[in-house]
């Protein structure tokens, strides 16, 4: 997926070089999501990795779960004090809104507009899924993360991400039966 | 007119719907309910996956991680410097001080000692005087001196 890229360098074997080379492409797509340029997704895609420098010691210690939640928790915590300032500077956004996926077609980045196009219609159905459950699938699919580890994110139970997660899978399957797919 | 209208179209969409659900009724016959779970989980995994594309933007963040990185790992250093630095002014600022200090006891330590010598000059010279004056007294006053033997 993201081998052979030269940010060993040099046999770097810390903790953050390890991480980046797991994690950075999933993070990244992550944050491209929820922003409205590629370089604010570089910014904060580098805030994370600065805090992961902050707690490397901490977090040597802990399994590779714990580490990939860490990392996850703080890009979407990044994203989330990404748009307050955002919503401060222009005091229109609520904050409620800054966990949608953006939807303003002429200032997301590239990949994810082609993305899009790619998934015409399967984007349009998790488009109409409620804010929580795109977010349930996307910490699924896109992080990789398992139930208990999305739970933690979000700061929810277990069986409530479960119930999440089954119902938007539900509405999808229903969209796929009754309309395919693009 | 509008009746017909109204009954041709949803005769229409009435028979597109009826194809459609036999299409699916057969495509899920044939191809299985698992199926289209396995096409859907496989279209969201597609459809959330890492875009080949951001190759340059991962550098470009890890150039400035690193350089991050290395500015962090050289101010370490610096910041140790900085503080043998500290502690040198310290020592030196305690060595002032112990200094001052040690100046003013051996400044008092001559006071007193001339104070002393002084004190003690005075001394030597106010005995000499009251020895004087008492010889002089004596002097004047023969009566009190001892008379000799034979003016007894």
């Amino acid at each position: 997926m993201f081998q052979g890229l030269a940010f060993s360098h040099e046999g770097n074997n810390s903790l953050s070089a390890v991480l980046y080379q797991r994690y950075a492409a999933k993070l990244f797509s992550y944050v491209c999501r929820h922003v409205s340029t590629s370089e604010d997704a570089e910014d904060l895609l580098l805030e994370v990795f600065l805090s992961l420098l902050e707690h490397e010691q901490t977090l040597i210690s802990r399994g590779e779960d714990e580490q990939r939640a860490w990392l996850w928790t703080v890009a979407r915590n990044k994203i989330i004090d990404f748009h307050r300032r955002a919503a401060r500077r222009s005091h229109t956004n609520p904050l409620e809104q800054t966990l949608e996926i953006a939807d303003d077609e002429r200032n997301v980045p590239e990949a994810v507009l082609l993305r899009k196009e790619a998934h015409d219609h399967l984007h349009q159905h998790v488009q109409n899924l409620p804010a929580k459950q795109q977010e349930v699938l996307e910490l699924y699919f896109a992080g990789g993360l398992n139930h208990v580890e999305i739970a933690a994110i979000l700061h929810k139970r277990e069986g409530a991400v479960r119930t999440l997660f089954s119902r938007a899978l539900h509405k999808l399957r229903n969209t796929y039966r009754n309309g395919g797919t693009s | 007119m509008k009746d017909d209208h109204f009954t041709a179209l949803s005769r229409e969409a009435l028979e597109q719907q009826i194809e459609r659900t036999l299409l699916l009724l057969a495509d899920e016959a044939t191809r299985g309910p698992h199926v289209l779970e396995r096409e859907l989980e496989r279209d969201l995994q597609d459809y959330y996956a890492p875009s080949a594309d951001q190759h340059e933007a991962l550098q470009r963040v890890w150039r400035r991680f690193h350089a991050h990185q290395q500015a962090a790992s050289k101010q370490s250093p610096a910041l140790a410097r900085a503080s043998i630095i500290h502690l040198a002014r310290r020592r030196k600022y305690r060595q002032i001080k112990m200094f001052t200090v040690a100046l003013g006891q051996a400044k008092l330590t001559r006071y007193v000692g001339i104070t002393a010598i002084v004190t003690a000059f005075v001394f030597a010279l106010g005995s000499l005087v009251y020895m004087l004056a008492r010889h002089n007294q004596c002097g004047i006053r023969p009566d009190f001196l001892p008379s000799a033997p034979g003016n007894a």
